[in-house]
């Protein structure tokens, strides 16, 4: 927190120090501000927002290759699909040992991903059931919701 | 070079919000539909936002559309989450609705009659 807040002060003087103001200039200043926090990680004690922040970073390029594998998909599925290739059905997929707010946006990014979107979330935040276009193989679908969202969720929230 | 950016942006936002509507028609039922629109919809105005982005080329413009998309491709999964939630309570009529074999899943919805499916 301390590290982010100190990246955000850098980002702003260069934006006041600059000619234009202009979120784009903003960007570059938050780009130099997480360099020098990054650089100075072992005085500053910043070793843990550094990681974290480029474990978002990947895991926000891995959800939007996802992202658009999805609309390809659903594109296909609309145009070329006839409904009686579909076998949908619900699934559910154990969170339990996750926080809300982890719960929150893994359920998000699940509606986002290829062939699945959340359905619910069980009142004591153990489970979340899931609607999937192709629920032939419910444990494949576990597994892959598994290695890409929920291990690139954790390695930015823990 | 920037108009045809632009319009190659906005057209293709067009396309897929036009394949989310042809999903709604044409897919079996209320969960399968929410899936075209969830995806399909998001990307979407997605794209059709930073097409206007780039068409209009100006800063202060640039904010307004960013909190735009903030807004839309928060708001698109939830009320798809949401129409999926009631469908789920209410029993809607599922396309090849086969028997839940899970306990979880059976305790959340009760076990219902066999719903014919739409020709």
């Amino acid at each position: 927190m301390k590290s982010f807040l100190l990246n955000l002060g850098i980002a702003l003087i260069w934006l006041l120090l600059s000619q234009e103001t202009s979120a784009v200039t903003f960007a570059i200043g938050f780009l130099i501000g997480f360099v020098f926090v990054a650089a100075f990680r072992a005085v500053l004690g910043s070793e843990h927002y550094v990681r974290n922040s480029l474990a978002f970073v990947r895991f926000v390029l891995v959800f939007m290759r996802e992202f658009l594998v999805a609309n390809v998909k659903v594109a296909w599925t609309v145009l070329a699909r006839r409904r009686t290739a579909l076998h949908p059905n619900f699934i559910t997929y154990d969170v339990a040992g996750l926080t809300p707010f982890e719960i929150l946006l893994l359920s998000y990014c699940i509606s986002l991903t290829p062939g699945t979107t959340t359905v619910q979330v069980s009142d004591d935040f153990q489970t979340l059931i899931v609607h999937a276009l192709d629920a032939d193989a419910p444990d494949a679908i576990r597994a892959d919701i598994d290695r890409t969202l929920k291990r690139g969720i954790l390695s930015f929230t823990r | 070079m920037n108009d045809l950016i632009a319009s190659a942006l906005v057209l293709s936002g067009t396309l897929l919000m036009l394949i989310a509507a042809v999903g709604v028609v044409r897919l079996p039922d209320v969960l399968c539909r929410s899936h075209a629109v969830a995806k399909a919809l998001t990307l979407g105005i997605f794209l059709l936002l930073v097409g206007m982005w780039v068409h209009q080329a100006e800063t202060r413009s640039a904010f307004k559309i960013l909190l735009a998309i903030l807004f839309q491709v928060i708001t698109i999964p939830v009320a798809s989450h949401l129409v999926g939630l009631l469908a789920l309570q209410k029993n809607f009529p599922r396309w090849r609705h086969r028997p839940m074999d899970d306990h979880r899943l059976a305790r959340t919805s009760p076990p219902q009659a066999e719903t014919p499916p739409r020709a």
